[in-house]
């Protein structure tokens, strides 16, 4: 990453040690802001291209504070592009995150350069799902939820559902890399605005999710 | 294009964002249909037409407003942003108050050389869509229908002045019956998300009764090893086994913290054993691993004992394999089912340091484990693996009471 301009991202995390850590860990990212919640965040509206943004934000207060996907409709509907960094791996409640108008998901588990590679991706306008939700777009295909796939596109999410590298995807099908990944970027938009324009109930019933974490909150406003 | 891909959906979604996606499509609907009538006309038209270079002018103007409306629209998948409703409703205002520069009186009324009214229609349609409140609908209207007349009274005929009132008057039919119709969508998409949430939430309870349940079990079964470690001075021959039986727990407390639906279900009832459900067991014991499970695309699919062991056996030798030699950063465990084939297919993928399958003799567990245990069951194992960019193993087996049997061992070698 370096040589190339830096991400600029703000941080959302009731962690002192995630906020104050980013800086010093990811060299990828330029982090102009960490705040301990939304509504901080909001009141500062730092300059940045992407929110990177903790699913529980209980903090050590004993206010309700807004968090989970609530939190990422609350910025999503303010413009901002939301990146989910979360320990929480229920598929339910990470399509929840994405059915708010999050543009990518990323575990804290994984290694911190997925991390910063991830974030510069969201900035770019391109989504970011993990394994898990790749395997849940195959289904949704499969299930004929995702009618506008051209067969390209579900080549190569065939492959990917199934932990093929780009590498591999692209010497099977005779295409480059480049050309593969481009491919699966339409996907991922595809799937993301499926999921957008779905009702978490629908996305229950047609993706076969549990459905405790999905509905177990008030719906949100409509948007005006 | 995506509108298309939308009207090209077997059905638009029956929610809120798919009646203002409904509604994009007849906005933008009518309005080409109105410019696909003036286009078969205008050859007429044109030669009617007192200023064929003005009447051309107008409609390129008009064109490029419908063409921006219709890419903000169709990219907003929603037509509800006011300022392009008096955009549009200000344009077709002008568009109609034009007519005259180029249409002789005569030709004003029942005529596709005053091609403004006819095309404007579909601006009051829009107006009932973008427009929330009544009084900017009727502002809307007003608006083109005072355009309308005064453009197309002055110096009309008797019987040309009651047609331009008759007119003036489908402005606002148009756009109340636009509005009954969106209004009641609307309302009913509403309803239907209320309905559906109510239902979901009603599940979800009911599920959180049974997660409740499943939590009590667990914590139940990690109290007596906690009591003895608490208790100190474990005896010593008891110190190994209760070590790995900690450890069992600690893994699937943290199983049940990943993903507790995922958890492999207890199957009280006889028969064959879902395949989903021996997948699911077989990570369960890897869960050190960062392996996802993708196995839905298999529910349903069942296999017969013997088999279903050796599968079991083969995905955790997969799994162990990844464990000691492949240094992953992921694993992968999908499962899909093609009943077409009569097949249903398990891959077990890492991204980790691969191996030349050409160069490099098996190994004890992917040669007797895996690929001699299988093949007795019927059961194909096909290995693909480059070094520096991982590892896929795919198993492929009949389904029980598919078409054909496939060869033991898949002739087919990795590219």
């Amino acid at each position: 990453m370096t040589g190339e301009p830096r991400v600029r991202v703000a941080a959302i995390d009731d962690d002192t040690l995630i906020r104050d850590g980013l800086r010093v860990l990811v060299p990828g990212l330029d982090v102009v802001a960490a705040c301990q919640d939304v509504a901080e965040f909001l009141a500062v509206r730092p300059h940045a291209e992407v929110v990177l943004l903790d699913l529980t934000l209980t903090g050590t207060g004993t206010d309700p504070v807004l968090q989970g996907p609530d939190a990422v409709a609350a910025l999503a509907a303010d413009g901002w592009r939301v990146l989910v960094y979360t320990n929480e791996r229920r598929r339910a409640v990470l399509v929840a995150c994405l059915n708010a108008g999050a543009r990518g998901i990323v575990h804290k588990a994984e290694p911190l350069p997925v991390l910063a590679d991830a974030a510069a991706d969201v900035a770019a306008g391109r989504i970011v799902i993990t394994q898990a939700l790749t395997g849940l777009a195959e289904l949704a295909g499969r299930r004929g939820r995702l009618p506008g796939l051209s067969p390209r596109e579900r080549d190569v999410l065939a492959g990917r559902a199934r932990g093929e590298s780009f590498r591999s995807i692209a010497r099977r099908l005779f295409i480059t890399e480049k050309t593969a990944s481009g491919y699966m970027d339409q996907v991922k938009h595809k799937f993301a605005a499926y999921l957008r324009e779905h009702s978490p109930a629908d996305l229950e019933r047609a993706l076969g999710l549990e459905p405790a974490g999905l509905t177990d909150r008030y719906p949100r406003d409509p948007p005006p | 294009m995506k509108l298309i891909g939308g009207l090209r959906r077997p059905a638009l979604p029956t929610t809120p964002a798919g009646v203002e996606l409904c509604a994009v499509a007849v906005f933008a609907g009518v309005r080409a249909v109105n410019l696909a009538q003036f286009a078969v006309a205008s050859p007429v038209a044109l030669r009617h037409a007192t200023s064929p270079v003005l009447l051309l002018v107008v409609l390129g103007g008009y064109l490029a407003e419908s063409v921006a409306v219709g890419a903000v629209v169709v990219g907003a998948r929603a037509y509800r942003d006011r300022r392009w409703g008096w955009a549009d409703t200000v344009t077709a205002g002008a568009v109609l108050l034009a007519q005259p520069l180029f249409t002789a009186a005569s030709d004003r009324t029942g005529s596709w050389t005053a091609w403004g009214f006819a095309c404007t229609l579909s601006s009051a349609v829009g107006a009932a869509v973008v427009f929330t409140r009544r009084r900017h609908i009727a502002a809307a209207v007003a608006v083109l229908a005072g355009c309308y007349l005064a453009a197309t009274l002055p110096g009309a005929a008797d019987g040309a002045a009651a047609t331009a009132l008759g007119n003036a008057f489908a402005y606002a039919g148009f756009a109340v019956l636009a509005r009954l119709l969106i209004g009641y969508l609307r309302r009913l998409a509403g309803d239907v998300e209320r309905a559906r949430e109510e239902a979901a939430r009603a599940a979800a309870e009911a599920a959180r009764l049974r997660e409740r349940e499943r939590q009590r079990l667990l914590l139940h079964d990690n109290i007596s090893v906690l009591r003895l470690f608490a208790g100190g001075g474990v005896p010593e021959e008891l110190d190994g086994p209760l070590r790995a039986q900690a450890m069992a727990l600690a893994n699937r407390v943290r199983a049940f913290l990943d993903d507790p639906a995922a958890d492999p279900p207890v199957d009280a009832d006889a028969g064959d054993p879902p395949l989903v459900s021996v997948l699911r067991a077989a990570v369960g014991d890897y869960r050190d691993l960062p392996v996802e499970a993708s196995v839905d695309l298999a529910g349903g699919v069942r296999l017969p004992e013997p088999a279903a062991g050796a599968v079991r056996a083969a995905v955790g030798t997969l799994l162990a394999n990844v464990r000691v030699h492949a240094d992953a950063s992921n694993v992968v465990v999908h499962a899909d089912a093609d009943p077409a084939e009569g097949e249903w297919e398990v891959t077990v993928a890492d991204d980790g340091r691969g191996f030349d399958p050409a160069a490099t003799p098996r190994g004890f567990g992917l040669r007797v484990q895996v690929e001699q245990a299988l093949a007795a069951h019927g059961i194909a194992v096909h290995v693909h693996s480059v070094p520096g960019d991982g590892t896929r193993v795919t198993l492929r087996g009949p389904l029980p009471g598919g078409p054909a049997l496939r060869g033991a061992v898949e002739p087919e070698v990795a590219s």
